[in-house]
């Protein structure tokens, strides 16, 4: 064993919580921005790019929940 | 076969990409006497080694249409053997892996039918399966060590499914566009068939 549990529990804890933030800023700082272009409108690699980063932030927000989750035991 | 050609398939993006399986022995020998934070480890290991191939491919001007291929087939493999160990040795359940596997073969399948409609080696390049792909790469840390694994689990088939139906759509029914060089994803820059 590297770390107790305990001790373990909270790195992963850290880094699921850096990790989902830092996710979902990216996609949605990209959404905002893909949403804002109007100059591709219609465009299907457009829209398969916005079809992405909502994705993105979806699985953003279960890493997230998964940290809650983890925590408060639902 | 020559210098050039064999630096095609030799190169040291490659090589850290290949590097990936030599985790593999070790995560599993890991995982059977319960030294789960080394197995966790090992995935670790195998994430930052995908995180570095790409820029190693970029700076050694090394990328090729192979090079990421063979990274899309060493995600598939690395990934989804962590996550089916995690399922064998029941600290995931099952039934949501198998879910996710068979999605996965189903997209590999809609790809080999897209290419067929273009005619010729093309690039199907889905934003959304990326996505998929990297959480695949948190499940399987997830899964080694249990952190709400159950809950990750459960997430993927879902949002897979989702993503799944919308590629089905583009493969099968879309115009497909020209040839063009496709954007940088991963390692390489070329065109090529990825099944992620």
């Amino acid at each position: 064993m590297l770390f107790s549990q305990v001790t373990f529990d909270w790195i992963l804890t850290i880094f699921l919580i850096a990790l989902g933030v830092v996710w979902a800023l990216y996609d949605g700082r990209l959404l905002l921005r893909l949403v804002g272009d109007k100059s591709k409108r219609g465009d299907a690699a457009h829209r398969d790019k916005i079809f992405g980063s909502i994705i993105g932030l979806a699985l953003a927000t279960i890493s997230l929940l998964g940290v809650l989750n983890f925590h408060m035991g639902w | 076969m020559p210098a050039q050609e064999s630096a095609r398939y030799v190169n040291p993006a490659n090589a850290i990409t290949a590097s990936r399986y030599l985790t593999l022995l070790p995560f599993f020998l890991w995982m059977q006497s319960g030294d789960i934070q080394l197995a966790w480890l090992m995935v670790c290991v195998s994430v930052l080694a995908d995180v570095l191939d790409g820029p190693a491919a970029r700076y050694f001007n090394c990328a090729s249409g192979f090079g990421e291929l063979f990274d899309a087939i060493t995600d598939g493999i690395c990934y989804g053997f962590y996550i089916a160990v995690a399922a064998y040795f029941g600290i995931v359940p099952v039934i949501p892996i198998v879910i996710f596997i068979a999605l996965g073969v189903l997209n590999s399948v809609l790809r080999g039918i897209y290419t067929k409609r273009a005619g010729r080696a093309t690039n199907f390049r889905s934003w959304a399966m990326e996505r998929i792909a990297a959480y695949a790469a948190l499940l399987a840390g997830a899964a080694v060590t249990g952190y709400s694994a159950t809950f990750y689990a459960w997430g993927i088939p879902v949002i897979m499914g989702v993503v799944v139906l919308w590629d089905a759509k583009r493969m099968l029914f879309d115009p497909i566009p020209p040839a063009a060089v496709a954007e940088p994803s991963g390692q390489g820059q070329e065109e090529s068939t990825v099944a992620v």
